[in-house]
């Protein structure tokens, strides 16, 4: 932002500069309004929109660019077909990029959809629990079923932030997450398919024993007393109660009792260690406080997914599964979805999504005062040249009020995981 | 392996450098950490060495960045990258390290140089901040603002003055001060300024200059520049522009009221000048002036007399100034009834005739003067008067009558003694004359009397006019004296062949005056219809009563007064063809005489006359009112 600029004329440009072009993101071909220059299609491109001056910033480019005298009229003009075929390019350019956005549209809009759906279905379990144990069960079965086949075992699953969840779930919303959150651990930790669904199915239930906890604890956001943590504590042990009584499976039971067990046995209620806690506990455990830090009961207490990542990684390592701990920052990476972020071509935006594979290289929500917010550009980094990369996350108080509104970020931060190619597989026969 | 000293050497510098270093295996486990390394962790060494460096080092990214550098090493390639090292006491602390690998017997090692930046982040922070508000101040100032270093080369302009010296891009993109210099210059009215501030700033390049510049649209901008400087050192120079033209516009409108104000007061003095210069001009016409003249009020008060009229009444001009001026303390009693009566026709009419009265001198006398007034042209209650001194007139008036007077009393004796011995020759007392000397002797005796009754008329007239004839205020019977009049006259009419007839139309018969006056004016008015009445006719005396008066009409057959000679009727020696004198006989002072008579005894008098058919003379005099009963 404070990068000084320079107005240079076009016949200077060069590649390795970086340029910012003062036109709205629907007059050019490119992805973004600064960038840097990589290959001479992009000279073709830039000359390709007359400008006479283009703004670069020599502190991000690679050279600083003497100016050189050109002789303009040394510089051959665009043939007419050439011109043509530039602007075909930008026509093009611009027709692949609606194409991918309202792509990019669907994705979100049906992932919130199923996130959306699956957090009723799991109301719904909560309820009839206790009435009808065989038969919810079953259901919840069905539920871990559908949601491990939209990634389970693929190798491009992406972790979606699910914007618009409506609020009426709230409390159903954390066993969704931390499901698919510790089945999207487990998958990438290459556990096999029956695995992963046991740490969803445990997943699903691990706080059940909190129903007998009254709400006023529950519910409590400032500080809790000695008596009332205590009583907090107990719906671990709560929970082992529940699944024996309603008949749950025995690994569901282990994560009711140990997910606040930690690897170095600063958790409870038996400061368990290492081995002594079962894998996929240790998963749940993990995907659990991410969730806790991201979505505390008080929103105010609330810290970014990129704070509560770091917050884990720096701090709170040894608590964790290692595997669980290096596969959890591999999948989210270093901004995780819910982030608001600044890229290296000083824009603004709110990561959406992240291919697990390729983490550092999210899909971003771009702030563009020129677009309106309905519109708002995503950009996938994975789509785009290196230069163009998140450069640092931004505390959402730091963010002037138009860009927060614009982006929107919420206080929950919900997510969904698919792969790529399942869904690419699935949607055409409507078998989702 | 390196040998001992080199050994120690080496350890000595790895741990003495300035740079927090580790050494780490291929594994990431720690091979050796320096005093500054250990410092920046607050561990000691020995806690340190062999554990792995993930246990320092614990910023997301570094997992990402160790991954990448064990999939590609390139050994010989140092790498940036910004990190977190946790420290003892579990806080996390940024730091910038450089990753260089090296090789010692097949076996790989990382070094990694660490910087703490916490500093460097703060200052950064600061200086961000620092700039983005510099950056936006100058951005948001009213000013355009540009500076240029020490080598002309163009470092900072803000928007502002792009936009207020309307620089094209191609100048922006050039970064050549000169031009950019030469493109205001040639958008001013007034370059020779700015080509003069820039000579100065080029001969002393600490000045600062501070000029107003005229641009051609008609803007005004004050255009100023300081030197700018790092510490003492000179680096460059501000410049800034600011746009006063609305303050201009301000500026000249005040000039402009203010250039009118003045010239509406040089009009208004020089319209005053005009106006003194006339006033004065009026003044001295006033004051030269021979007629005295006055301006006053309704009541009397005057406001304003000219130096002819002041002395005039012998008064200075402190007096003026000390007393409150009244006309009528200048007016003797007589006169004050005749002033008040101008006053009021000065009400009516606007203006009055030019009347005669008398003011009282300083010393005590009176001034016979005429007077004349009339409305100020504009106002209601102010008039003005002028005033001829008719005191020279009166004097010659005086003496022309007292002359008359003493010709006359020399003349009447002798004319006496003629006459009565005339009248002796004609009788034959002194003997028999011959008819021839009988005549003459006639002739002589008739024109003798004419010449006795001339004198004894130009001797009335004078009394009449210097007012030594007495008056007196009875009650008479005027269809009496009217008879007793056609009894002494009979003789004159009956020698012309006329006769004369009374007739009374009125049952009252008195009135207030002189009888023996009026029985004059019967005698001249019945003697002047008898002599231009045709022979054998009748000349009627019709006397009637009006509500205050009763009126004597004397009418005759004559042959009318001419139109010409009516208006001077009642003059002096007045007759109406002089020709004729001789032939109707009379003196020609007998309706002048008869005039001032009747006015005397505040009568009227009056003719009808028709040419051809004959003359109607009549004369009206106030009725006595106790004497009714004797009727």
């Amino acid at each position: 932002m404070s990068d000084e600029t320079k107005l240079i004329a076009i016949d200077q440009l060069r590649i390795g500069m970086f340029i910012k072009l003062d036109l709205n993101w629907f007059q050019h071909s490119f992805s973004m309004n600064s960038f840097k220059i990589t290959n001479e299609q992009q000279m073709k491109e830039l000359r390709a929109l007359k400008l006479k001056h283009i703004r670069y910033i020599p502190s991000k480019s690679d050279l600083e660019v003497a100016p050189i005298k050109i002789d303009i009229s040394n510089i051959p003009p665009l043939e007419a077909e050439a011109e043509k075929q530039v602007f075909d390019s930008i026509v093009e350019a611009k027709r692949a990029r609606f194409e991918k956005l309202k792509k990019q549209r669907e994705d979100i809009a049906r992932c919130e959809e199923k996130f959306v759906k699956a957090a009723g279905v799991i109301r719904d379990i909560n309820k009839s629990i206790f009435a009808k144990p065989a038969e919810t069960i079953k259901e919840a079965g069905k539920l871990i079923d559908l949601i491990a086949d939209g990634f389970v075992g693929a190798s491009d699953n992406v972790m979606h932030l699910i914007q618009n969840a409506g609020s009426s779930e709230d409390v159903y919303f954390h066993n969704l997450n931390v499901s698919v959150l510790a089945m999207m651990l487990a998958s990438e930790m290459k556990c096999d398919e029956e695995e992963v669904k046991q740490v969803g199915m445990a997943a699903l239930f691990h706080d059940l024993g909190k129903t007998k906890i009254p709400d006023k604890v529950l519910l409590k956001v400032d500080g809790l007393s000695k008596a009332e943590t205590d009583l907090l504590k107990l719906h671990t042990q709560y929970g082992v109660e529940i699944a024996a009584k309603v008949g749950l499976p025995k690994f569901v039971a282990e994560a009711m009792a140990n997910h606040h067990e930690h690897m170095d046995g600063s958790g409870y209620p038996r400061q368990l260690k290492g081995d002594a806690i079962s894998k996929i506990t240790r998963i749940i455990t993990i995907a659990n406080v991410y969730d806790n830090l991201c979505n505390h009961p008080d929103p105010r207490q609330s810290i970014t997914p990129h704070e509560a990542l770091s917050s884990m990684y720096a701090h709170r390592r040894a608590q964790f599964d290692p595997v669980a701990m290096a596969t959890m920052v591999k999948s989210l990476g270093v901004y995780p979805p819910g982030t608001l972020v600044r890229l290296s071509n000083e824009a603004i935006g709110l990561v959406m999504n992240v291919n697990v594979g390729k983490p550092l290289r999210p899909r971003v929500l771009v702030y563009d005062a020129d677009i309106p917010k309905e519109d708002a550009m995503i950009l996938d980094l994975a789509d785009e040249t290196a230069d163009v990369a998140v450069s640092a996350s931004i505390r959402p108080g730091a963010l002037p009020k138009a860009i927060f509104e614009y982006l929107n970020p919420r206080k929950r931060v919900n997510y969904y995981a698919e792969s790529k190619s399942k869904q690419a597989a699935t949607t055409p026969t409507k078998a989702g | 392996m390196p040998n001992l000293p080199d050994q120690a050497l080496f350890s000595y510098i790895f741990q003495q450098a300035n740079e927090a270093c580790i050494v780490v295996s291929q594994d990431l486990i720690i091979q050796d950490i320096n005093r500054k390394a250990c410092q920046l962790i607050s561990s000691g060494r020995d806690s340190l060495l062999g554990i792995s460096l993930t246990s320092i080092e614990c910023a997301l990214q570094d997992i990402f960045f160790w991954d990448e550098l064990n999939a590609n090493p390139h050994l010989h390639i140092s790498k940036v990258i910004e990190s977190e090292w946790l420290t003892h006491n579990g806080t996390a602390i940024p730091i910038e390290k450089r990753v260089e690998g090296f090789q010692v017997e097949n076996t790989q090692y990382w070094i990694i140089f660490a910087q703490d930046i916490r500093e460097r982040n703060r200052i950064a922070q600061e200086q961000l901040s620092l700039s983005s508000q510099l950056q936006s101040s100058l951005e948001a100032t009213a000013e355009g603002i540009m500076s240029i270093d020490q080598h002309g080369k163009l470092v900072n302009i803000n928007r502002r003055l792009i936009e207020m010296w309307q620089l094209p891009e191609d100048l922006i993109v050039s970064g050549n001060p000169d031009a950019i210099m030469l493109h205001l210059q040639n958008s001013l009215d007034n370059a020779d300024f700015l080509q003069k501030a820039l000579s100065d700033i080029n001969q002393d390049p600490e000045i600062e200059t501070e000029i107003t510049l005229q641009f051609k649209d008609g803007r005004y901008c004050v255009f100023n520049t300081k030197p700018e400087y790092l510490r003492d050192r000179l680096i460059g120079r501000v410049y800034s522009l600011r746009d006063i033209t609305a303050m201009k516009k301000v500026e000249q409108d005040l000039v402009n009221a203010l250039s009118l104000a003045e010239q509406a007061v040089q009009e208004k003095t020089f319209m005053l000048d005009a106006l003194k210069m006339s006033e004065s001009r009026l003044r001295r016409l006033i004051n030269s002036s021979l007629i005295g003249i006055c301006q006053g009020d309704m009541k009397g008060q005057l406001t304003l007399i000219n130096d002819a009229l002041v002395q005039l009444m012998g008064l200075t001009k402190a007096d003026l100034i000390q007393y409150r001026l009244d006309w009528l303390t200048f007016t003797p009693i007589e006169f004050q009834q005749t002033h008040q009566t101008a006053l009021q026709e000065l009400k009516t009419k606007g203006q009055t005739a030019p009347f005669y009265a008398e003011l009282i001198h300083k010393r005590g006398h009176n001034i016979p003067v005429m007077v004349g007034l009339a409305q100020l042209e504009g106002s209601e209650f102010e008039w003005v008067g002028f005033i001829l001194d008719l005191t020279e007139q009166k004097k010659a008036d005086r003496l022309k009558s007292e002359f008359i007077s003493v010709v006359s009393h020399e003349l009447r004796t002798p004319i006496t003694s003629i006459r009565g011995a005339m009248s002796i020759l004609e009788q034959g007392v002194a003997g028999e004359l011959t008819p021839k000397a009988l005549e003459l002797v006639a002739i002589a005796h008739r024109n003798s009397k004419r010449l006795a009754l001339l004198v004894n008329d130009i001797l009335d007239m004078e009394k009449l006019l210097s007012g030594k004839m007495q008056f007196k205020s009875e009650s008479f019977d005027l269809i009496q004296l009217a008879q007793q009049a056609i009894d002494t006259n009979a003789t004159y009419a009956s020698a012309l062949q006329v006769s004369y007839q009374l007739a009374a139309h009125t049952r009252i018969h008195m009135v207030i005056g002189d009888a023996e006056r009026t029985m004059q004016v019967f005698a001249n008015l019945m003697s002047n219809a008898a002599k231009f009445s045709p022979k054998g006719e009748v000349v009627t005396i019709e006397i009637s009563a009006t509500q205050q008066h009763l009126r004597v009409e004397v009418k005759d057959k004559g042959p009318g007064i001419p139109a010409e000679f009516r208006n001077r009727i009642f003059s002096k020696f007045a007759q109406a063809d002089g020709t004729n004198t001789r032939q109707q006989g009379g003196t020609g002072l007998g309706l002048a005489i008869s005039k001032t008579i009747i006015e005397k005894m505040s009568g009227e008098i009056g003719f009808d006359s028709e040419v051809g058919k004959g003359s109607t003379f009549w004369f009206s005099l106030p009725r006595s009112h106790h004497t009714e009963s004797s009727v």
